[in-house]
């Protein structure tokens, strides 16, 4: 039996295996806040049903809508990504900060744990990003949330 | 994907305790709009295993120096690029444990993590079964349709035409057939408990993994690659045969 084996050739070493076991299990039961590198693998383990709204991030370079078929999924992700992270990090960040971080580790420097990136900061930056993912010169970049119904069958835009 | 790919300019701090001590350091923020310091950690991460191979070979003297320098590096690495608008830290687990193996100062030792490691990816996928089993996803018939639609409405809105767009609307429409996807990829992920038990079926759970990265590249676009490593335990078996 592998245990048995640890133990008679390294009890630190079987100390350590067992702690790494239990700390796993016990992260898995609190789902709590996460401890390198004892993660729990649940994604897309909650119930989600499908909603009649969501509001969807389009990308226009120059003037024209970028496709997610025409890129690789780690291409989209390299697109899609920074948006979908930066309009979520100011609220995010501040409230990791707030609720756990100031209580877990007192001594901690707010500066290292929150972004001080403005809106147009980010943009002239996802600009340029956004040149070096499609290789190309760009002029202009929009980016919108646009609304779209789904009848179960099928998307159609919202209009307000 | 690189950190040069990456350029990051901003951070997602994530709830992760350790996370926290690296971000103290500041690190992740001398990277941010940093070329250098993007290439310097991506040459580092990179040529990691070159190091290690050549100490191995060549200079066995050095070996535990590197083996600890690899640790550090890789959990830098995988600590700083995951705070990145990026992929999550979870899939890049084996960047983190791998290294750990290389530690070990005699072939036992480095069986024993080895087979540890099998262990721990025999975990990782059948804890991610028992997981839909314990937040009620298996049970719900219209689960894979809201994945799916949570998942692709960027692909589903802007690329409608596309065959995958109409591979998944089909799917979508039809709830119970997507819910058999669904309950097949939670009951591959069970199978993975076997493992615990016999080794029998390691060669069978290989093939399973590879499915199951094919199916999740394919119909879901996650990339789950980078926890290819570990299918190397459930690979090389012999190595418990060493004795100390």
């Amino acid at each position: 039996m592998y245990l048995k084996q640890l133990y008679r050739h390294n009890k630190l070493l079987f100390l350590v295996i067992i702690l790494f076991a239990l700390a796993q299990a016990i992260n898995n039961i609190r789902q709590d806040i996460a401890i390198s590198p004892i993660y729990s693998y649940g994604m897309y383990s909650s119930k989600i049903r499908a909603a009649d709204f969501y509001s969807v991030p389009e990308f226009f370079v120059d003037g024209v809508q970028l496709q997610t078929k025409d890129f690789s999924p780690q291409q989209w992700d390299n697109i899609s990504q920074p948006v979908a992270k930066f309009y979520a990090q100011p609220y995010w960040n501040q409230n990791v900060w707030q609720k756990d971080i100031q209580r877990l580790l007192p001594f901690a420097d707010s500066l290292k744990f929150v972004n001080n990136i403005s809106e147009q900061e980010f943009r002239t930056w996802y600009r340029q990003h956004l040149e070096s993912v499609l290789n190309r010169h760009i002029d202009s970049v929009d980016i919108l949330f646009t609304g779209y119904h789904f009848n179960g069958k099928s998307f159609s835009k919202a209009f307000n | 994907m690189l950190l040069y790919q990456l350029q990051p300019s901003f951070f997602y701090t994530r709830k992760d305790l350790v996370t926290w001590f690296f971000m103290q350091t500041g690190l992740h923020e001398w990277l941010l709009n940093n070329e250098t310091g993007w290439i310097l950690f991506d040459v580092l991460f990179y040529t990691m295993p070159l190091f290690y191979l050549l100490s191995f070979k060549y200079l066995k003297k050095a070996n535990s120096v590197v083996a600890v320098t690899v640790v550090i590096v890789n959990w830098c690495y995988v600590q700083y690029y995951t705070l990145y608008a990026s992929n999550s830290i979870e899939g890049h687990v084996a960047w983190l444990l791998f290294p750990l193996i290389f530690l070990a100062n005699n072939p036992k030792t480095f069986s024993l993590l080895f087979q540890g490691l099998r262990y721990f990816f025999l975990f990782f996928f059948a804890s991610s079964g028992v997981w839909k089993l314990a937040q009620g996803g298996i049970f719900s018939i219209s689960q894979m349709s809201g994945v799916l639609l949570f998942q692709h409405n960027q692909l589903l809105t802007n690329s409608p035409a596309y065959w995958l767009s109409q591979l998944i609307l089909y799917f979508i429409q039809r709830p119970q057939l997507s819910y058999l996807l669904y309950l097949s990829a939670a009951l591959l992920e069970l199978f993975f408990f076997i493992g615990f038990f016999t080794k029998k079926y390691d060669r069978l759970l290989v093939l399973l993994f590879i499915l199951f990265v094919i199916m999740d590249f394919l119909i879901m676009r996650i990339p789950y690659f980078e926890i290819a490593p570990l299918l190397l335990t459930l690979l090389l078996r012999d190595n418990e045969k060493i004795k100390s």
